[in-house]
Protein backbone atom coordinates (compact mmCIF):
# COMPACT_ATOMS: atom_id res chain seq x y z
CA UNK A 1 0.00 0.00 0.00
CA UNK A 2 1.59 3.44 -1.04
CA UNK A 3 2.99 5.25 2.16
CA UNK A 4 3.26 8.85 1.13
CA UNK A 5 3.76 10.83 3.95
CA UNK A 6 2.63 8.95 6.47
CA UNK A 7 5.79 6.83 6.07
CA UNK A 8 7.29 10.03 8.01
CA UNK A 9 5.16 8.97 11.16
CA UNK A 10 5.33 5.23 10.70
CA UNK A 11 9.14 4.88 10.17
CA UNK A 12 10.63 7.78 11.27
CA UNK A 13 12.66 8.77 8.12
CA UNK A 14 11.71 11.98 6.28
CA UNK A 15 12.21 11.26 2.43
CA UNK A 16 13.83 8.25 2.41
CA UNK A 17 13.51 7.60 -1.23
CA UNK A 18 14.98 3.83 -3.17
CA UNK A 19 13.15 4.24 -6.20
CA UNK A 20 12.20 0.81 -5.86
CA UNK A 21 8.20 1.41 -7.21
CA UNK A 22 8.48 3.62 -10.12
CA UNK A 23 5.19 5.67 -10.88
CA UNK A 24 4.51 5.08 -14.56
CA UNK A 25 1.24 6.63 -14.99
CA UNK A 26 -1.81 8.40 -12.71
CA UNK A 27 -4.95 8.46 -13.89
CA UNK A 28 -8.06 10.75 -12.54
CA UNK A 29 -11.28 11.54 -13.49
CA UNK A 30 -14.24 12.61 -12.30
CA UNK A 31 -16.23 10.45 -14.79
CA UNK A 32 -14.89 8.56 -17.41
CA UNK A 33 -16.13 5.43 -19.30
CA UNK A 34 -13.55 3.63 -18.05
CA UNK A 35 -9.65 3.41 -16.27
CA UNK A 36 -7.16 2.41 -18.56
CA UNK A 37 -3.29 1.57 -18.76
CA UNK A 38 -2.38 0.59 -22.64
CA UNK A 39 1.22 1.10 -22.11
CA UNK A 40 3.89 0.78 -19.49
CA UNK A 41 2.99 -2.78 -19.04
CA UNK A 42 6.12 -4.64 -20.40
CA UNK A 43 9.22 -6.66 -19.19
CA UNK A 44 10.74 -3.87 -17.50
CA UNK A 45 9.15 -4.81 -13.94
CA UNK A 46 8.29 -8.30 -12.43
CA UNK A 47 5.86 -6.58 -10.20
CA UNK A 48 3.26 -4.32 -11.03
CA UNK A 49 0.96 -2.17 -8.33
CA UNK A 50 -2.23 -0.53 -9.29
CA UNK A 51 -3.18 1.72 -6.24
CA UNK A 52 -7.20 3.01 -6.03
CA UNK A 53 -7.77 6.39 -4.22
CA UNK A 54 -11.16 7.69 -4.01
CA UNK A 55 -12.55 5.14 -6.64
CA UNK A 56 -16.36 5.25 -7.29
CA UNK A 57 -19.11 4.60 -9.84
CA UNK A 58 -21.57 7.60 -10.86
CA UNK A 59 -23.98 5.52 -10.67
CA UNK A 60 -25.52 4.05 -7.59
CA UNK A 61 -24.93 0.73 -6.59
CA UNK A 62 -22.82 -0.49 -9.37
CA UNK A 63 -19.85 -3.23 -9.50
CA UNK A 64 -16.17 -1.98 -10.28
CA UNK A 65 -14.50 -4.59 -12.57
CA UNK A 66 -11.25 -4.98 -13.81
CA UNK A 67 -10.48 -6.76 -17.18
CA UNK A 68 -7.42 -7.44 -18.90
CA UNK A 69 -5.97 -7.59 -22.34
CA UNK A 70 -2.97 -9.24 -24.55
CA UNK A 71 -3.26 -6.64 -27.86
CA UNK A 72 -2.80 -3.17 -26.06
CA UNK A 73 -6.09 -2.70 -25.07
CA UNK A 74 -7.43 -3.16 -28.45
CA UNK A 75 -10.02 -5.87 -27.05
CA UNK A 76 -10.53 -6.84 -23.94
CA UNK A 77 -11.15 -10.26 -21.99
CA UNK A 78 -8.29 -13.30 -21.37
CA UNK A 79 -9.40 -16.32 -19.77
CA UNK A 80 -8.89 -15.88 -16.24
CA UNK A 81 -9.78 -18.12 -13.09
CA UNK A 82 -9.74 -16.30 -9.31
CA UNK A 83 -11.84 -16.52 -5.92
CA UNK A 84 -12.92 -13.52 -3.98
CA UNK A 85 -14.24 -13.37 -0.46
CA UNK A 86 -14.94 -10.83 1.67
CA UNK A 87 -15.76 -9.30 5.04
CA UNK A 88 -18.63 -6.63 5.45
CA UNK A 89 -20.65 -4.60 8.09
CA UNK A 90 -23.96 -3.18 7.49
CA UNK A 91 -24.58 -0.23 9.51
CA UNK A 92 -27.55 0.69 9.33
CA UNK A 93 -30.03 -1.61 7.05
CA UNK A 94 -29.80 -5.22 8.65
CA UNK A 95 -26.87 -4.52 10.74
CA UNK A 96 -25.49 -7.83 9.80
CA UNK A 97 -21.73 -8.44 9.79
CA UNK A 98 -20.07 -11.78 8.03
CA UNK A 99 -16.77 -13.12 6.42
CA UNK A 100 -17.25 -15.00 3.82
CA UNK A 101 -16.30 -16.70 0.51
CA UNK A 102 -18.58 -15.51 -2.81
CA UNK A 103 -18.97 -17.45 -5.47
CA UNK A 104 -21.07 -15.04 -7.67
CA UNK A 105 -17.96 -13.17 -7.98
CA UNK A 106 -15.36 -15.43 -8.80
CA UNK A 107 -14.42 -16.77 -12.23
CA UNK A 108 -13.66 -20.17 -13.62
CA UNK A 109 -12.14 -20.13 -16.83
CA UNK A 110 -13.93 -16.95 -18.08
CA UNK A 111 -13.25 -13.85 -20.45
CA UNK A 112 -15.64 -12.20 -18.12
CA UNK A 113 -14.34 -9.01 -16.33
CA UNK A 114 -13.37 -9.85 -12.10
CA UNK A 115 -15.46 -7.70 -9.89
CA UNK A 116 -13.04 -5.93 -7.32
CA UNK A 117 -16.42 -4.19 -5.56
CA UNK A 118 -20.06 -5.26 -5.72
CA UNK A 119 -23.27 -2.80 -5.29
CA UNK A 120 -20.81 -0.10 -4.67
CA UNK A 121 -22.20 3.21 -3.32
CA UNK A 122 -22.12 6.07 -5.63
CA UNK A 123 -19.38 9.07 -4.01
CA UNK A 124 -22.58 11.56 -4.74
CA UNK A 125 -25.02 10.24 -2.15
CA UNK A 126 -26.86 12.87 -0.08
CA UNK A 127 -26.74 12.40 3.60
CA UNK A 128 -29.45 9.99 5.94
CA UNK A 129 -30.86 7.12 5.30
CA UNK A 130 -28.89 3.88 4.24
CA UNK A 131 -26.50 6.69 2.49
CA UNK A 132 -22.58 7.47 2.96
CA UNK A 133 -21.48 10.95 1.49
CA UNK A 134 -18.43 10.58 0.08
CA UNK A 135 -18.71 7.04 -0.44
CA UNK A 136 -15.19 5.74 -2.46
CA UNK A 137 -12.97 2.50 -2.90
CA UNK A 138 -8.93 2.02 -1.31
CA UNK A 139 -6.95 -0.30 -2.48
CA UNK A 140 -4.32 -1.91 -4.75
CA UNK A 141 -3.94 -4.85 -7.19
CA UNK A 142 -0.77 -6.47 -7.96
CA UNK A 143 0.35 -7.84 -11.32
CA UNK A 144 3.51 -10.83 -11.09
CA UNK A 145 5.37 -10.92 -14.19
CA UNK A 146 2.46 -9.51 -17.26
CA UNK A 147 4.88 -9.99 -19.50
CA UNK A 148 5.93 -13.50 -18.94
CA UNK A 149 5.57 -16.15 -22.17
CA UNK A 150 6.31 -18.75 -20.11
CA UNK A 151 4.11 -18.80 -16.74
CA UNK A 152 0.06 -17.57 -16.21
CA UNK A 153 -0.47 -14.19 -14.52
CA UNK A 154 -1.21 -14.62 -11.24
CA UNK A 155 -2.85 -11.09 -9.54
CA UNK A 156 -4.14 -10.50 -5.81
CA UNK A 157 -6.10 -7.49 -4.91
CA UNK A 158 -7.84 -5.98 -1.85
CA UNK A 159 -10.02 -2.97 -1.83
CA UNK A 160 -12.15 -1.32 0.98
CA UNK A 161 -15.28 -0.18 -0.08
CA UNK A 162 -18.72 1.91 0.84
CA UNK A 163 -21.85 -0.60 -0.30
CA UNK A 164 -24.93 1.17 -1.23
CA UNK A 165 -26.62 0.59 1.92
CA UNK A 166 -24.44 2.27 4.49
CA UNK A 167 -21.79 -0.50 4.62
CA UNK A 168 -17.97 -1.32 5.03
CA UNK A 169 -16.73 -4.53 2.67
CA UNK A 170 -13.38 -5.41 2.35
CA UNK A 171 -12.88 -7.63 -0.99
CA UNK A 172 -9.93 -10.04 -0.65
CA UNK A 173 -9.59 -11.07 -4.81
CA UNK A 174 -7.10 -13.23 -6.29
CA UNK A 175 -6.61 -15.18 -9.61
CA UNK A 176 -4.25 -15.83 -12.42
CA UNK A 177 -4.93 -14.83 -16.05
CA UNK A 178 -4.48 -18.31 -17.79
CA UNK A 179 -2.10 -17.21 -20.86
CA UNK A 180 1.49 -17.71 -22.09
CA UNK A 181 1.35 -14.54 -24.26
CA UNK A 182 2.19 -11.42 -22.54
CA UNK A 183 -0.32 -8.92 -20.94
CA UNK A 184 0.23 -5.63 -21.58
CA UNK A 185 -3.21 -3.18 -20.59
CA UNK A 186 -5.58 -3.31 -17.78
CA UNK A 187 -8.93 -1.76 -17.71
CA UNK A 188 -11.41 -0.41 -14.54
CA UNK A 189 -14.61 0.59 -15.37
CA UNK A 190 -18.16 0.22 -13.71
CA UNK A 191 -20.62 -2.27 -14.66
CA UNK A 192 -22.93 0.64 -15.80
CA UNK A 193 -22.84 4.50 -15.77
CA UNK A 194 -19.29 6.22 -15.71
CA UNK A 195 -16.20 5.77 -12.67
CA UNK A 196 -14.51 8.49 -10.79
CA UNK A 197 -11.30 8.31 -9.27
CA UNK A 198 -7.75 8.15 -9.38
CA UNK A 199 -5.41 4.87 -10.37
CA UNK A 200 -1.83 4.53 -10.39
CA UNK A 201 0.36 2.31 -11.71
CA UNK A 202 4.12 1.54 -10.36
CA UNK A 203 6.34 -0.49 -11.29
CA UNK A 204 8.52 -2.08 -9.24
CA UNK A 205 12.27 -3.10 -9.56
CA UNK B 1 5.73 3.13 -2.79
CA UNK B 2 9.35 4.30 -2.78
CA UNK B 3 10.01 2.94 0.91
CA UNK B 4 11.30 -0.39 -0.15
CA UNK B 5 15.06 -1.39 -0.79
CA UNK B 6 15.60 -4.27 -3.00
CA UNK B 7 18.56 -5.84 -1.49
CA UNK B 8 18.98 -9.21 -3.52
CA UNK B 9 17.18 -10.95 -6.79
CA UNK B 10 17.89 -14.75 -6.76
CA UNK B 11 17.13 -16.50 -10.21
CA UNK B 12 16.71 -20.12 -9.32
CA UNK B 13 17.10 -22.47 -12.39
CA UNK B 14 16.72 -26.07 -11.26
CA UNK B 15 17.93 -25.12 -7.40
CA UNK B 16 16.76 -27.01 -4.62
CA UNK B 17 16.90 -23.57 -2.33
CA UNK B 18 16.82 -20.02 -2.08
CA UNK B 19 19.27 -18.48 1.09
CA UNK B 20 19.32 -15.43 1.92
CA UNK B 21 21.93 -14.43 4.57
CA UNK B 22 21.39 -10.79 5.81
CA UNK B 23 18.38 -10.18 7.92
CA UNK B 24 20.30 -6.83 9.28
CA UNK B 25 19.75 -3.38 8.94
CA UNK B 26 16.16 -3.23 8.72
CA UNK B 27 12.93 -3.52 10.91
CA UNK B 28 10.81 -4.96 7.95
CA UNK B 29 11.70 -7.40 4.87
CA UNK B 30 9.85 -8.34 2.47
CA UNK B 31 10.52 -11.29 0.40
CA UNK B 32 8.42 -11.58 -3.05
CA UNK B 33 8.68 -14.93 -5.14
CA UNK B 34 7.72 -14.78 -8.75
CA UNK B 35 7.23 -17.51 -11.33
CA UNK B 36 7.42 -20.33 -8.80
CA UNK B 37 7.14 -23.60 -10.87
CA UNK B 38 8.43 -26.88 -9.38
CA UNK B 39 10.07 -29.98 -10.25
CA UNK B 40 7.68 -31.91 -9.12
CA UNK B 41 4.00 -31.55 -9.84
CA UNK B 42 1.46 -30.40 -6.40
CA UNK B 43 4.36 -29.55 -4.35
CA UNK B 44 4.68 -26.55 -1.78
CA UNK B 45 6.80 -23.61 -1.52
CA UNK B 46 7.94 -23.56 2.12
CA UNK B 47 10.35 -21.65 4.05
CA UNK B 48 12.66 -21.97 7.00
CA UNK B 49 14.96 -19.82 9.53
CA UNK B 50 18.43 -20.42 11.38
CA UNK B 51 18.81 -18.08 14.61
CA UNK B 52 21.79 -17.03 15.73
CA UNK B 53 24.17 -19.49 17.72
CA UNK B 54 21.81 -22.06 15.99
CA UNK B 55 22.79 -24.80 13.21
CA UNK B 56 20.29 -25.40 10.33
CA UNK B 57 16.87 -24.11 9.34
CA UNK B 58 15.04 -25.87 12.38
CA UNK B 59 13.21 -22.91 14.51
CA UNK B 60 10.37 -23.50 16.12
CA UNK B 61 7.32 -21.76 14.64
CA UNK B 62 3.57 -21.80 15.54
CA UNK B 63 1.82 -20.19 12.78
CA UNK B 64 -1.69 -20.56 10.77
CA UNK B 65 -2.52 -20.83 7.14
CA UNK B 66 -6.37 -20.50 5.00
CA UNK B 67 -6.69 -20.16 1.49
CA UNK B 68 -9.64 -19.19 -0.61
CA UNK B 69 -10.05 -21.36 -3.90
CA UNK B 70 -11.71 -21.86 -7.13
CA UNK B 71 -11.31 -24.77 -9.41
CA UNK B 72 -11.05 -23.98 -13.30
CA UNK B 73 -14.20 -26.38 -13.44
CA UNK B 74 -16.43 -24.15 -11.64
CA UNK B 75 -17.25 -27.31 -9.04
CA UNK B 76 -15.74 -26.15 -6.25
CA UNK B 77 -14.69 -23.19 -4.30
CA UNK B 78 -14.98 -21.75 -1.08
CA UNK B 79 -12.57 -20.61 2.03
CA UNK B 80 -11.23 -23.19 4.75
CA UNK B 81 -8.72 -23.03 7.29
CA UNK B 82 -5.39 -25.36 6.13
CA UNK B 83 -5.06 -27.69 9.38
CA UNK B 84 -2.78 -29.94 7.73
CA UNK B 85 -0.14 -27.22 6.97
CA UNK B 86 -0.37 -25.27 10.09
CA UNK B 87 2.29 -25.56 12.91
CA UNK B 88 2.05 -25.65 17.03
CA UNK B 89 5.82 -25.30 17.86
CA UNK B 90 6.92 -27.06 15.07
CA UNK B 91 10.60 -26.93 13.62
CA UNK B 92 9.27 -27.88 10.07
CA UNK B 93 9.36 -26.09 6.93
CA UNK B 94 6.19 -23.61 7.00
CA UNK B 95 4.73 -23.71 3.80
CA UNK B 96 3.30 -20.64 1.63
CA UNK B 97 1.47 -22.62 -0.79
CA UNK B 98 -0.09 -25.79 -0.82
CA UNK B 99 0.62 -27.62 -4.22
CA UNK B 100 1.67 -25.34 -7.25
CA UNK B 101 1.52 -27.40 -10.53
CA UNK B 102 4.57 -28.26 -12.79
CA UNK B 103 3.04 -27.59 -16.12
CA UNK B 104 5.29 -25.77 -17.94
CA UNK B 105 2.79 -22.64 -17.86
CA UNK B 106 2.08 -23.24 -14.03
CA UNK B 107 3.22 -21.17 -11.07
CA UNK B 108 2.58 -19.29 -8.08
CA UNK B 109 3.38 -16.20 -7.63
CA UNK B 110 3.01 -13.66 -4.06
CA UNK B 111 5.00 -12.06 -1.07
CA UNK B 112 6.03 -12.72 2.69
CA UNK B 113 6.83 -10.00 5.22
CA UNK B 114 9.45 -11.05 8.25
CA UNK B 115 9.20 -8.32 11.09
CA UNK B 116 12.15 -7.16 12.82
CA UNK B 117 14.59 -10.65 12.67
CA UNK B 118 17.65 -8.39 14.59
CA UNK B 119 15.46 -8.41 17.23
CA UNK B 120 16.77 -10.06 20.58
CA UNK B 121 14.13 -9.61 22.86
CA UNK B 122 11.02 -10.59 20.75
CA UNK B 123 9.44 -13.49 19.08
CA UNK B 124 9.87 -12.67 15.11
CA UNK B 125 6.09 -12.48 13.62
CA UNK B 126 5.72 -12.78 9.67
CA UNK B 127 3.26 -12.60 7.11
CA UNK B 128 2.43 -13.81 3.64
CA UNK B 129 -0.16 -14.35 0.86
CA UNK B 130 0.74 -15.96 -2.30
CA UNK B 131 -1.64 -17.06 -5.14
CA UNK B 132 -1.17 -20.52 -6.87
CA UNK B 133 -2.25 -22.73 -9.95
CA UNK B 134 -2.51 -26.09 -8.29
CA UNK B 135 -1.78 -28.89 -9.35
CA UNK B 136 -5.36 -29.66 -8.93
CA UNK B 137 -6.16 -27.20 -11.64
CA UNK B 138 -7.44 -24.13 -9.38
CA UNK B 139 -6.29 -20.83 -8.29
CA UNK B 140 -5.74 -20.82 -4.56
CA UNK B 141 -5.01 -17.64 -2.61
CA UNK B 142 -3.15 -18.83 0.67
CA UNK B 143 -2.58 -16.61 3.17
CA UNK B 144 0.11 -17.47 6.22
CA UNK B 145 0.97 -15.70 9.60
CA UNK B 146 2.90 -17.08 12.51
CA UNK B 147 6.11 -16.27 14.88
CA UNK B 148 9.29 -17.74 14.93
CA UNK B 149 9.48 -18.43 19.23
CA UNK B 150 13.10 -17.35 19.53
CA UNK B 151 14.11 -14.54 20.54
CA UNK B 152 17.80 -15.33 19.49
CA UNK B 153 18.03 -12.86 15.93
CA UNK B 154 17.12 -14.68 12.75
CA UNK B 155 20.19 -14.47 10.71
CA UNK B 156 19.26 -16.66 7.44
CA UNK B 157 16.13 -17.82 5.73
CA UNK B 158 15.71 -20.11 3.46
CA UNK B 159 13.17 -21.23 0.44
CA UNK B 160 12.56 -24.48 -1.18
CA UNK B 161 9.57 -26.89 -2.32
CA UNK B 162 8.29 -29.37 -0.05
CA UNK B 163 9.86 -32.36 -2.34
CA UNK B 164 12.40 -31.57 -5.70
CA UNK B 165 13.48 -28.69 -7.11
CA UNK B 166 12.36 -25.35 -8.61
CA UNK B 167 12.22 -22.36 -10.76
CA UNK B 168 11.82 -19.15 -9.68
CA UNK B 169 12.81 -15.38 -9.03
CA UNK B 170 12.98 -14.62 -5.48
CA UNK B 171 13.23 -10.99 -4.34
CA UNK B 172 14.42 -9.51 -0.52
CA UNK B 173 13.08 -6.14 0.15
CA UNK B 174 14.03 -4.16 3.12
CA UNK B 175 11.68 -1.53 4.28
CA UNK B 176 13.48 2.26 4.85
CA UNK B 177 14.75 2.67 7.34
CA UNK B 178 15.57 0.82 10.51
Amino acid sequence: MPLGANKVALFGVAGAVTDTAILLSTVTTAGAASIEFTSGITDAYKQYVFGFYKVAPITNAQSIYMITSTDGGSSYGVTTTSTYFNAYQHIIWDTTTELAYRPSSDLAQSTSPQEIAVSMAMSTQTAGGNNTPGANLAGELILYNPASTTYVKHWVCRTSWNQHLAAAYQSIIAGYVNTTTAVNAIKFYAASGNITGTIKMWGIK
Amino acid sequence: MSDWKLLNTSTASGASSVEFTSLTGYKIFKFVFIDVNPATDGEALQFQVNASGQTGFNETMTTTMFKSYHYESGSYSGLVYETDHDQAQGTAYQKLTTSIGSDSDECGAGELFLFNPASTTYVKHFYARANQYASAVYSGDVFTAGYINVTAAITGIDFKMSSGNLDAVIKQYGLVAT
